[in-house]
């Protein structure tokens, strides 16, 4: 059936009537001509679509919206011939038969109608001719359907002919002053006819009375339009079509050579003188007379006739077409089918010099048409034939039956392609196995490998090379590549268990890829080795497997940076500093460039091998100058923080993984030298580009370590001035102390936030930081947490009890939460009855105490307005601590003094006693020296001295 | 222009009787052995000896040992439909559909042919359940009676002897079967239906547990087979995979005794062999030895061995039939025994794996039941 003919005929025609009406087109009639033509010539169905969809979104509510409505159903028909996928082409198709109903039923009444009419028949005419094609597929996958699909069938054919028939009603007055709805009534009338001959062939049981009304419409129509035009001969071309509807293949045969004798008188002759459009359309319909006359012939029976009517078919393609190939000279879809009736007849001879040609013949047309129905037609006359031929190799070779089994592979259908595979490895000649039997396994492995069977996979591949690896065929690397991977499939799939058969087949793998495994493959396996040596920390070892890696190798360039890292663990500082110098040898040689067409990736390779070296030059460096134990060299840490520097920036782009090091040496070695806020430079850079790197708690602690020290030397500057009396230098000293605790808490929190596992000892030095500064918040909230994550820890609760739980006391107390304080303290000192600080804690609470600011200005701070009781705990017990630890007239023993002398004041209200206990206190205290020790011990004393000054006993 | 609408009945009854004087022939197209195909022909008659059909008015024959196949003219639909359930296991659909089929054609052949098949469908529908023997049987003698010297009766004696063997009717079926290789030497039919009584023979005698007179008869039908292949003209691959057969048969007595490691020394003795078909079969029959062995004692030992044994068998077996569908069925198997502690952990979804392949491409052969049962 030549739909594609009549479209063309129909559109010639109204292209024929269009052409003087094109200038007074709108340009949305024009946009939709353009649109059309980008479906139907230039084929780009999506594009198409897409400006479809464009043009009706932006012309909603223009009048001639419908030319745009039209247009998508054309496209949608256009598409689902075109589409690849056979599924989709079903659904696409019945998507234009819907969207064609709907436009006819709005514009049900209008001109337009008319033309929806037309393309609702041209689609039920394709959608009909699908599932005549479905049809037959299903005759041979899925028999039990065919009744479904024939009703389907016939229902589209009957909708298409109720719209002929409409169409052909509604117009039949019009057509004489409307050339081009001539051509589209006409179009509708020769159309009604094959649908109604293609229900018959459909619709069995109704099929003779069906192809009488076929017979009856053709008959009228070519009596209508005469024998002779070029409708006239395509009408009687489809009319002969009925007698191969009703098997009578003898009397269609010969209607179909009038066809084609008629077209071949034609187009010898000149007198006629045909437009080259009319001479292509005469020459596909000969295709089309030919292809449906030796099908019928074959149909028949009559073998012998189907070659010699071949035979005469390429002599005219090649005397009335272009070219010297008739295959390449037929029009695809029209006269390749002829060449498939050809080889199903040559097939069919039991020759086998014709069976071979034949296949060959089919396997050509089966490329060419992958996914329509002529190549669905090959596949199946390829398996006919090989189904009774197959096993003999006379007929069919092995290369051959390789070929088709690679097809099925390609198809994805693995087991059949397998099933192939061996097949044809048992039909092919020696010559043949030397040539292919190495790909041969390759693919039946590759098949294998999909579906997970690696045993299976793996022995494949080992047939391979066993047999053919040294054939000098066939990708040999590749081979060798797949097996080593299928083995490590097979073996991860068996748990990589030790059992006797599998190390047996493993001696035989190993065996062939240490053979065949090529340069690659060795330098691969040697670079894997050595990697999980390398894990192991086995350093001698894997240097050894690192240095075997050939130079040729894509592994030798990374190899050579692992090398250096064994001899770096293996303290082997000097060693190492020669592989990095005979790396940089190497690369210099311009024998060993990258070259400029570098595809292997080689460039960047060399650039991380670069980076790795450079680092691990400085590592060197750096282990040598500022060694865990041995002595430091201190004067080679500034060349070596410029050389960390220089690497951080000349290989920003391939050495961030060695970032995280150069920032902890280059932080570490900031501190040696005492420049801590440079050393918080690098952790902070670190930090920002590598958060939660497991580098960052150990920089916080060395740069902590370092402000600690800091701090500790400025304390030991403090207690020389205190001794030396300069009370009035303090000051300064003590400012720097206050900044420097400050400072080093600072870092102290950073890294309690930072590590995921802190240690006790950095919290609890950042704890009695945050106690020196103040800062009772911070005091409390890292005491909590301390307590949270040590307090039952046996190695450390003890100290939790005796300093930490303590500070939390202090530090509510300090923020005047007294009842908390009180609970709190209470509690803990029931743990720890002889923890005289939470008494003298408790004291404080109890009683207040008098807050002073850098400027001497005082606060009061009545506690729990209970300076009885806190009197009586420190004159009762904390004294006996004092006594104990405290000297006399030391700061200890003065700011203890005070705390009972402001108790025993506070309390003078409630109990006249008190005021003895004050006075004398007071009386104790100044020593009848005035104070003049107390003042001398620097800020602290002189605080405690104003204190005594401004609250006098009485 | 008239419509149909408008036809005049004078014109539609002109039209059938035009249909009528022009009713159509019957094309049958036969296919030989060698390829061949002849089409456009009435086959009228289809012994065990030779087909005769007719084109016109010329009538012609050829010898029954030289089809492959006819495809008959426009079957009844039910045929059709019939071989499809066939074809996807659902074998009491089939056979009825087959029933339906014979009593829809009047071609005497054609009915023949649909009562083998219903008879035949009947016989796979009964599966491993001797009740459902019985109905098999009926149809299958009752075949018999109707089709005399049909080319489809040395086929239907094999399948009555098979059915026998499943109601448990042994001694009938050695009679059957027995009956059938002395046909194939009196009335020169093709001598594979000799090895395939023979290869039944044996497995009745296996089923008596008549294991050493199994073994022989598994030998003489191997070399019955041999002798076969020695003188066919056509294809042999149907003659080659009897010979596997045969060998593996007589490996499985030895399997059927429990006699494992003697089953896998016998097997072993073939693994090697220059016929590649039988060291398939051979490697294909270590592999179940070992299973079977596993499965018996509860030592798990073998396993891997049998898995490697079973995946050479799979990818050595140049036919692809039998052998490979019983090697990709035991993978399966063995991958289910070995379970998670010894397979990783997509064991189950890989066995399945071999199970559906059997099923979906192996449907011909016994194994496909087996693995249809490992499914549920």
């Amino acid at each position: 059936m030549s739909s594609r003919y009549i479209i063309i005929l129909a559109a010639a025609a109204i292209a024929l009537v269009a052409s003087p009406t094109v200038a007074q087109k709108s340009k949305l009639a024009k946009d939709v001509d353009f649109v059309r033509r980008l479906a139907t010539k230039l084929r780009f169905i999506d594009l198409a679509q897409a400006e479809a969809a464009t043009l009706q979104k932006n012309n909603k509510d223009k009048s001639d919206f419908k030319l745009v409505s039209q247009l998508d159903i054309e496209i949608s028909l256009i598409g689902a011939r075109a589409h690849p996928v056979r599924e989709q082409r079903r659904t696409m198709f019945k998507e234009a038969l819907d969207k064609s109903t709907e436009f006819i039923d709005r514009y049900s009444g209008e001109a337009v109608a008319d033309d929806a009419r037309v393309t609702m028949v041209q689609a039920c005419v394709q959608y009909g001719e699908f599932m005549l094609e479905e049809i037959e597929v299903a005759r041979d996958e899925a028999p039990d359907t065919v009744g479904e699909l024939e009703q389907r069938a016939a229902d589209i054919f009957e909708r298409g002919i109720d719209e002929c028939d409409k169409f052909i009603k509604a117009n039949a007055g019009k057509i004489s002053d409307d050339r081009e709805l001539e051509g589209k009534y006409y179009y509708c009338w020769l159309n009604k006819g094959v649908l109604q001959r293609e229900k018959a062939r459909a619709v069995k049981r109704d099929r003779n009375v069906l192809c009488s009304y076929a017979r009856e419409t053709f008959e009228e129509l070519i009596l209508e339009i005469g024998e002779e035009s070029l409708l006239g001969l395509r009408g009687y071309f489809e009319m002969s079509r009925i007698n191969e509807v009703q098997g009578q293949y003898r009397a269609a045969v010969g209607e179909y050579t009038d066809t084609i004798d008629g077209i071949v008188t034609a187009l010898s002759t000149d007198e006629l003188d045909l437009s080259q459009g009319t001479r292509d359309r005469l020459f596909d319909l000969m295709q089309e007379a030919y292809g449906a006359a030796t099908q019928a012939l074959l149909k028949d029976g009559a073998v012998d006739d189907v070659l010699a009517m071949c035979k005469k078919f390429r002599e005219h393609l090649k005397e009335f077409g272009v070219g010297e190939d008739p295959f390449e000279i037929a029009t695809p879809n029209k006269g390749h089918p002829v060449f498939l009736t050809e080889a199903k007849a040559m097939a069919e001879s039991g020759d086998p010099q014709q069976v071979a040609a034949a296949l060959a013949q089919v396997k050509l047309i089966n490329e060419k048409h992958p996914n329509d129905i002529i190549g669905i037609r090959a596949k199946t006359v390829l398996k006919d034939v090989m189904a009774v031929a197959g096993g003999d190799a006379s007929i069919v070779t092995g290369s051959t039956l390789f070929e088709i089994a690679k097809g099925e592979y390609q198809s994805r259908n693995y087991e059949t392609a397998i099933g192939g595979f061996k097949r044809a490895y048992s039909a092919m000649t020696d010559a043949e196995r030397n040539e292919l039997g190495l790909e041969l396994w390759r693919f039946t492995g590759r098949c294998y490998g999909v579906q997970k069977r690696y045993a299976e996979a793996s022995l494949a591949f080992a047939r391979g090379l066993e047999a053919h690896g040294a054939s000098g065929f066939g990708k040999v690397d590749a081979t060798a590549d797949s097996l080593e991977k299928a083995w490590n499939g097979y073996r991860n799939a068996c748990r990589n268990e030790d059992d006797r058969a599998l190390r047996a087949m493993g001696t035989r793998i190993n065996s062939l890829l240490n053979r065949y495994g090529g340069e690659i493959g060795a330098g691969k396996r040697a670079w894997k080795e050595a990697n999980k040596l390398l894990t192991r920390k086995k350093y001698t070892e894997a240097h050894a497997s690192f240095a075997q890696i050939p130079t040729d190798s894509p592994y030798y360039e990374p190899a050579q940076a692992r090398r250096v890292i064994c001899l770096q663990q293996l303290d082997k500082g000097s060693d190492a500093r020669k592989v990095i110098a005979e790396y940089a040898t190497y690369i210099a040689n311009p024998k060993h460039a990258v070259p400029a067409d570098d595809k292997t990736g080689q460039a960047g390779r060399r650039g991380q091998t670069q980076a790795a070296m450079a680092h691990l030059a400085t590592v060197l460096d750096y282990e040598a100058a500022n060694p865990t134990k041995g002595t430091k060299d201190p004067t080679k840490f500034g060349a070596i923080i410029e050389d960390i520097s220089n690497f951080l920036v000349a290989h920003k782009q391939l050495g961030q993984d060695y970032f995280p090091r150069a920032y902890d040496m280059r932080a570490r070695l900031y501190c040696e030298l005492g420049e801590i806020v440079k050393a918080e430079e690098s952790y902070r850079l670190l930090k920002k580009e590598f958060p939660a790197n497991i580098y960052i708690p150990g920089i916080a602690t060395r740069i902590f370590s370092a402000h600690r020290d800091r701090v500790k030397a400025l304390e030991t500057e403090m207690d020389a001035r205190i001794k030396a009396g300069n009370a009035s230098d303090t000051r300064k000293t003590q400012e720097a102390l206050t900044n420097a605790r400050r400072d080093a808490l600072a870092m102290g929190l950073d890294y309690s936030q930072a590590s995921t596992r802190p240690k006790y000892a950095m919290l609890s030095n950042t704890l009695n930081l945050a106690k020196d500064v103040q800062d009772w918040a911070t005091v409390e909230k890292l005491g909590l947490r301390i307590d949270e994550l040590f307090g039952q820890d046996p190695r450390s609760g003890e100290k939790v009890r005796k300093f930490v739980k303590p500070a939390i006391g202090e530090a509510l107390l300090r923020q005047k939460r007294f009842r908390d304080a009180e609970k709190m303290l209470k509690e803990s000192i029931e743990a720890n009855p002889k923890n005289y600080t939470l008494k003298r804690l408790l004291a404080l609470t109890l009683g207040g105490w008098i807050d002073v600011d850098e400027n001497l200005n005082e606060q009061i701070v009545a506690g729990l307005d209970r300076p009885d009781e806190a009197y009586s705990i420190l004159r009762n017990d904390y004294r006996k601590y004092i006594k104990a630890k405290a000297k006399k007239y030391d700061l200890q023993w003065y700011r203890f003094q005070w705390e009972c002398y402001w108790a025993a004041l506070s309390a003078k209200d409630k109990d006249s006693k008190f005021k003895g206990y004050a006075k004398s206190i007071y009386n104790n205290t100044e020593a009848r020296e005035e104070f003049a020790t107390l003042k001398g011990l620097g800020p602290e004393g002189e605080r405690i001295f104003q204190l005594f000054i401004n609250h006098p006993p009485f | 222009m008239t419509t149909f609408k408008n036809m005049s009945m004078a014109a539609i009854v002109a039209s059938v009787l035009v249909a009528a004087a022009h009713a159509q022939d019957i094309k049958d197209n036969i296919l030989t052995k060698s390829g061949k195909r002849i089409r456009g022909v009435e086959v009228t008659e289809f012994s065990a000896s030779a087909i005769k059909f007719k084109r016109g008015d010329d009538v012609d024959e050829l010898p029954t040992t030289s089809i492959a196949a006819v495809e008959w003219f426009e079957p009844p639909e039910p045929l059709t439909l019939g071989h499809a359930a066939y074809k996807n296991g659902e074998f009491d659909n089939a056979a009825n559909l087959f029933e339906e089929a014979a009593g829809k054609t009047e071609r005497a052949v054609l009915k023949l042919e649909a009562q083998f098949f219903a008879a035949r469908a009947t016989v796979r529908a009964a599966g491993d359940d001797a009740a459902k023997a019985g109905p098999a049987i009926s149809k299958l003698e009752s075949f018999l009676s109707d089709a005399g010297d049909n080319y489809r009766s040395a086929e239907a004696r094999l399948e009555l002897g098979q059915a026998q063997l499943l109601a448990g009717q042994a001694s009938d079926a050695e009679q059957t079967l027995s009956g059938l290789s002395s046909m194939v030497a009196t009335q020169g039919l093709d001598p594979s239906w000799d090895v395939q009584a023979k290869l039944a023979i044996a497995k009745a005698q296996m089923l008596q547990s008549k294991l050493p007179a199994a073994r022989s008869t598994f030998r003489r039908a191997k070399n019955a087979a041999e002798s076969a292949i020695a003188t066919a003209t056509g294809p042999k691959t149907k003659l080659e995979s009897f010979v596997a057969a045969s060998v593996v048969g007589e490996g499985e007595t030895f399997i059927a005794e429990k006699k494992y490691d003697e089953a896998l020394r016998y097997f072993g003795k073939f693994e090697k062999d220059k016929n590649p078909v039988i060291a398939a079969a051979a490697k294909a029959g270590k592999g179940e030895a070992l299973f079977l062995q596993a499965d018996e004692t509860g030592k798990k030992d073998g396993l891997r061995a049998a898995q490697i044994a079973l995946a050479e068998a799979n990818l050595t077996d140049p036919l692809g039939g039998t052998t490979t569908a019983k090697a990709l069925y035991y993978s399966g198997k063995v991958i289910l025994a070995l379970g998670p502690d010894r397979e990783s952990s997509d064991f189950a979804a890989r066995a399945r794996g071999y199970f559906d392949t059997v099923v979906k491409n192996y449907s011909g052969t016994a194994w496909a039941a087996k693995a249809a049962a490992e499914q549920k």
